[in-house]
């Protein structure tokens, strides 16, 4: 198809009338500025193809000019195979279409029809025209800003290409048919699997009846067997109740019980019959042995009394044996009793002195011991002035030991101040011829020997004068210090009070002394006054003499005093010893009178009592005979004998006779038999009820038929297991049937791509050297594989994806013109993300392409296209 | 003196793998028999009608069932039937016959007890029946034994009336197993059994009735009732007579084509109505795609309609298909490589195989149905 002429009015911005004409073969272009209408030209283009005349859409109305209520029109002259065609549109206002060509005029709905024929497009939906509906031209006219979509082609462009490639590669894809095929499958399939394989519908409610009815199935074998259960239960309990009555109603039973009563009366008759027998018996014998009894009695008493007598006799005797021995006995305790008075005597003396003897030999040791006490107290006395005398002399004494130090040391510094003085003093030999006159120095006698100068000094030779000497005046500050160290030693002695050190230091070691002694005097004393446990006195001096304060000194005694000797102790324990002997005597005497006085009482009570025993004895027996004689006695007793014997042979015979009825032994066999009777009728309305019971549930359940109703069940069972059998196999087959349908598919979406691909390749490697792209079955670019690495279209650069887009476009348009389908580019400002290098080569591509088909290119670029050699149109008042 | 044999009705027979539009009638049309039977005895002037054993499909038939079945029959107030317990309706204690006993109109009798029974005087003749009901689903002991010394008034007829099978079948000793000469042995003048469900004759005297009312393929002479004329020593009189409506036929057809289907459908149970034919049909051979589905479509869109139950198994027809199929399927393209696909599958065989099989069967048929959607 190939575009000849344009011409517009009252569409958008184009009220007036428009032209836009000259179209070539080759590449044409419109460059105009923004807002000029190069969009409207296009839109009004797609219009006259694409839109129905008689629509009234939202779209249709955006084509009139704002605000005015007129008719967008538009003319369109083109070429189809080499014929021209003229198309005019008229919108809204008074619609119309007319189509004029070589094959006539067409108009309305006719002009439509013809229109879609020639350019291979559908009839636009209600909502206007749209992809799909626009076909392959809809597919290769892009709009502004469309440019660079990498989108899939519409149905109806997608199916012309199917087509066109279908007829590259010699094959019939089956196209609609295979679509509806693949449609009927899938929705038959849809009945029975989730596209996820899951049963569903169909499949599921199959598949749940055949489940619902194998558990009724299995439920109703249950009833059925709970049914036979109750008739089996039903029948043994009949056989049981007719046991039962059988049991109940035996004629044996009651024969028996009849004849067991009749041999309790029997029975019954002779016990008592045995029993009065019996009683006879016992009277008798018991008549009888009572006169036994008596005489027995009789003569047990006699002999008793006989007895008593001699007892009597007997402890009469014993009682005046017994007087002569107790006699004894008094006599010899009385002795007893003498002896002991006469040794407790003894033995008070003899204590007596003995106590004596102890209170002396305590005084004069007492006595001995004060002596000993006062003479420590003496010498303690004695110590004790003696320290006291000491210690005042210590206290007087100043001369303690660091004065005795303080006293050496002046001494030293005089000595050394002394002897530095005379050491720079000149010294004055003195030998005196032997009666030589008396010279005085310093008033004193001269003797021989040297003599220091260490000061003025004057030597006075009587008859001669004096000799002064003086010493220098440089050993003047020695003198001072020897001067200062004799004061200081002046000072000291004053201090203590003595006029020389010697006496100073004789006084010192007074001191000394007196302090050593009195260390040794304190400890004598101590030792002089110790505890004396004798006396009772503590220790230490103050007690001493505390405790001796008012005791009279003993007077000094023989030391030898001899105590009381061991000779009172001797008597005294041999008086002691007598005592305790006799009084152990004495004990024994009054024991042995004690039990001959018991003896006496108790021969007097035996004798008392055996008299009275004697007496009552010899009362009885008189007593018991005036009763009855005793040959009455025998008499009596012959004849209760006779009767006795008569009475045993009398229940002899009656126990022979009871003998071998057992009237209990009766009585319990048919005490159990009536009970074993009884148990059985207990037992019958309990059998009867659960019979009835029973028949009842069979009745209910045989009513719903179990048997029936099991067969029925299983039967159905089955039926729906096989039901759900063949719709799974049909789904099976459904499923199977799609896999491989869409495999085939697959298969030829391939195949019939290739030649897409082989006829985008070279552009794309022009634009990007050794890329290739692949494409979906949709149609739409999928992978571009560049340098062996797959990037995914959608992911490229917007540049990149619309430059892919155009030459898609451009291999399609080649695709369909091979065909010779009718086919022609435009591209509304696109390219507009491409870089120079980029735009020139898709320049060149499309300057080439232009060879083959008509290319129109709307841009607002004009220097972009500035050296492009193109057909150059502009859109012009008609 | 004349009388009915009848036997197995079966009352209550569920035919739970009959599809449910069927089922409902087939159920009915078993307690019809019942009408139909006593319409036979009255116009052969033989009211009397004993059933030998099998009156109810199971011993408790539930009680619609049996309801129905005693109003029925009460409904025929001149015809006397005497029922016979099988081992489908053993007798038992509290049982379906203790009810029975209980609820029976006065022309029906349930012969519970191995006793004589005075059919009275037909024809100047005294007869007397001698029951074997069974009191089990199986018992070994022949039931019919003590016919041989029952006493019976000197020349009376002595008709037995028993159920259970006369051979061995193998296996286990075969239960309620019925002495085959015990017409001889026992002196009777008819023996009526009943437990086979096709008609059969023993000896002269000894007949299986089978059932009035089929209810399964493969029975040789069912749906009818025998009328019986027995008279002193003379053989007994045998006449069948057709009772049952539905016609059970079972038919293999070994398939080469198509073109004989029609006529082979226009040959199926001659003389039956459409509707009253249970069918099941096997069929086999080799045939193409094309042929299998034609056939398919004939039989289960158009004859399956047409009879009561048509129960078709075409496992055995076994599909080649051709290219001439593969290519009116597509002769090029997507639904043609699929075709080609699912046949190399098929050829390959087993489970896959026959599934491949019924895929490109639907194939075809979603095809040719695309088709006539696309010229519609």
């Amino acid at each position: 198809m190939r575009v000849r002429r344009l011409r517009i009015e009252n569409f958008r911005k184009f009220r007036a009338p428009v032209v836009v004409d000259g179209f070539t073969d080759g590449l044409n272009l419109v460059c105009e500025p923004n807002e000029t209408g190069k969009s409207t030209v296009l839109d009004a283009l797609r219009a006259a193809l694409f839109e129905r005349h008689s629509a009234k859409s939202d779209r249709i109305r955006s084509f009139r000019p704002q605000g005015d209520e007129v008719a967008p029109s538009v003319e369109l002259a083109f070429d189809v195979n080499g014929e021209e065609w003229r198309l005019t549109k008229r919108f809204l206002l008074s619609p119309s279409v007319t189509l004029e060509g070589p094959e006539g005029r067409f108009a309305s709905d006719a002009a439509e029809e013809k229109l879609q024929g020639l350019l291979g497009f559908a009839r636009a939906g209600n909502r206007g025209a749209d992809d799909d509906s626009r076909g392959a031209l809809g597919l290769l006219w892009v709009e502004q800003g469309q440019s660079f979509l990498l989108g899939s082609p519409g149905e109806t462009a997608r199916r012309t290409l199917e087509e066109a490639l279908a007829g590259e590669i010699g094959a019939v894809t089956g196209g609609r048919r295979a679509k509806a095929v693949v449609a009927q499958v899938e929705k038959a399939l849809e009945d029975f699997l989730t596209p996820g394989g899951k049963p569903t519908k169909r499949l599921k409610q199959a598949m749940e009846a055949a489940e619902a009815a194998r558990l009724a199935a299995t439920e109703r074998a249950r009833e059925l067997e709970q049914f036979e259960g109750v008739l089996e239960q039903l029948e043994y309990k009949r056989n049981e109740r007719r046991r039962l009555v059988r049991d109940i109603e035996d004629p044996q039973t009651d024969a028996d019980l009849k004849k067991l009563d009749e041999d309790i009366a029997r029975a019954r008759a002779a016990g008592q019959a045995l029993e009065i027998a019996t009683l006879a018996v016992r009277e008798q014998s018991a008549r009888r042995s009572a006169l036994e009894e008596r005489r027995a009695g009789r003569e047990k008493l006699a002999t008793q009394l006989q007895a008593a007598e001699a007892k009597v006799a007997g402890a009469t005797e014993a009682v005046s044996t017994h007087a002569e021995v107790i006699s004894r006995v008094r006599s010899s305790e009385r002795a007893a009793a003498l002896a002991l008075e006469a040794a407790r005597t003894a033995l008070r003396e003899a204590e007596t002195r003995r106590d004596q003897s102890v209170a002396e030999r305590a005084a004069a040791e007492r006595r001995f011991a004060l002596a000993a006490a006062f003479a420590r107290l003496d010498r303690a006395e004695a110590h004790a002035a003696n320290i006291r005398e000491r210690e005042t002399r210590i206290a007087a004494s100043r001369m303690d030991a660091a004065a005795v130090d303080r006293l050496r040391q002046l001494e030293d510094a005089e000595s050394a101040a002394r002897a530095q003085a005379e050491a720079g003093a000149a010294t004055l030999t003195v030998t005196l011829e032997p009666g030589a006159p008396q010279i005085l120095l310093d008033g004193t006698p001269l003797t021989e020997g040297a003599i220091r100068l260490s000061r003025p000094r004057t030597l006075a030779i009587p008859g001669v004068g004096t000799i002064a000497f003086a010493p220098p005046p440089s050993g003047e500050p020695a003198l001072a210090r020897l001067r200062a160290a004799r004061r200081d030693l002046a000072d000291f002695l004053a201090g203590v009070g003595h006029d020389t050190p010697q006496a100073a230091r004789t006084a010192g070691r007074a001191r000394a002394i007196d302090e050593a002694e009195l260390l040794g005097l304190r400890t004598r004393l101590k030792a002089e006054c110790p505890a004396d446990a004798a006396l009772g006195i503590p220790a230490g001096l103050d007690p001493l003499r505390g405790a001796l304060a008012g005791v009279e000194r003993p007077f000094p005694e023989a030391k030898d005093a001899a105590f009381p000797a061991a000779d009172v102790e001797t008597p005294y324990r041999a008086a002691r010893a007598a005592e305790t002997e006799a009084a152990a005597r004495r004990e024994a005497a009054l024991e042995s009178l004690k039990a001959g006085e018991l003896k006496e009482v108790a021969l007097a009570a035996a004798l008392e009592r055996a008299e009275a025993e004697r007496a009552r004895l010899a009362a009885d027996l008189a007593a018991d005979r005036a009763a009855l004689a005793d040959e009455d006695l025998a008499a009596a007793l012959e004849d209760a004998r006779a009767a006795e014997a008569r009475a045993l042979v009398d229940c002899d015979t009656a126990r022979r006779a009871a003998e071998g009825l057992d009237a209990d032994g009766f009585i319990r066999r048919r005490d159990t038999l009536r009970k074993k009777r009884d148990t059985l009728q207990s037992q019958l309305p309990e059998l009867a009820g659960a019979v009835a019971r029973l028949e009842e549930q069979a009745r209910t359940l045989g009513g719903e038929g179990p048997a029936s109703r099991k067969a029925a069940a299983d039967e159905e069972a089955e039926a729906a297991a096989a039901a759900h059998a063949r719709l799974k196999s049909e789904a099976d087959t459904l499923a199977l049937l799609l896999k491989v349908l869409k495999e085939a598919q697959q298969d030829a979406a391939r195949r019939y791509l290739a030649p897409v691909t082989r006829r985008i390749e070279p552009y794309v490697r022009r634009l990007l050297p050794s890329a290739s792209l692949s494409f979906g079955e949709d149609l739409k670019p999928q992978l571009l594989t560049r340098a062996g690495r797959e990037e995914a279209a959608e992911m490229l650069s917007k540049g990149t994806q619309e430059q892919i887009a155009i030459l898609t476009r451009l291999a399609f348009a080649d695709l369909l013109i091979d065909k010779g389908q009718p086919a022609s580019l435009v591209l509304d400002d696109a390219l507009v993300f491409a870089d120079d290098d980029r735009f020139d080569t898709m320049m060149e591509i499309l300057s080439e392409a232009s060879g083959r088909m008509q290319v129109l290119v709307l841009s607002c670029r004009a220097s972009a296209y500035r050296a492009m050699a193109a057909t150059r149109l502009s859109i012009r008042p008609a | 003196m004349r009388f009915i044999h009848t036997s197995d009705w079966q009352l209550g027979k569920p035919f739970g793998r009959v599809p449910e539009e069927a089922r409902t009638v087939l159920r009915e049309a078993r307690l019809d028999a019942i009408d139909r039977l006593a319409a036979a005895a009255r116009a052969n002037g033989a009211p009397l009608v004993l059933v030998a054993g099998d009156v109810f499909d199971s011993p408790e038939p539930g009680d619609r069932v049996y309801r129905q079945a005693l109003n029925r029959m009460k409904a025929q107030a001149d015809v006397r039937f005497l029922l016979l317990p099988g081992n489908h309706d053993p007798l038992r204690a509290d049982g379906l016959w203790s009810r029975l006993a209980a609820d029976t109109p006065a022309n029906v009798a349930a012969l519970t007890e191995a006793l004589p029974v005075d059919l009275g005087t037909g024809d100047g003749e005294q007869a007397v029946l001698l029951p074997a009901p069974l009191s089990h689903k199986r018992s070994v002991a022949d039931p019919t034994q003590w016919f041989d010394g029952a006493e019976t008034p000197p020349g009376a007829l002595r008709i037995g009336l028993a159920h259970g099978s006369v051979q061995t079948f193998g296996g286990d000793a075969d239960p309620n197993l019925v002495a085959v000469d015990r017409a001889r042995r026992a002196g009777l003048a008819y023996l009526a059994l009943g437990d086979w469900h096709g008609r059969i004759r023993i000896d002269e005297r000894t007949y299986y009735s089978g059932t009035p009312e089929p209810d399964d393929f493969g029975r040789e002479v069912t749906g009818v009732a025998l009328l019986v004329d027995v008279s002193g020593n003379a053989t007994p009189e045998v006449t069948e007579l057709p009772i049952g409506r539905h016609h059970w036929l079972e038919e293999g057809w070994s398939l080469s084509g198509a073109d004989d289907l029609d006529a082979r459908i226009a040959g199926l149970a001659p003389g039956v109505a459409r509707q009253d034919l249970v069918c099941r049909l096997r069929l086999s051979g080799l045939v193409t795609l094309a042929e299998r589905v034609a056939v398919r479509r004939r039989l289960e869109d158009e004859l399956a309609h047409e009879v009561r139950w048509l129960d078709l198994i075409a496992d055995d027809l076994v599909t080649r298909p051709t290219d001439t199929d593969l290519s009116e399927i597509d002769a090029q393209g997507e639904l043609h490589t699929a075709a080609v696909r699912l046949r190399a599958m098929m050829g390959e065989g087993g489970a896959e195989g026959r599934l491949a099989a019924q895929a490109l069967e639907r194939l075809y048929v979603e095809q040719m149905r695309a088709q006539r959607a696309g010229e519609a």
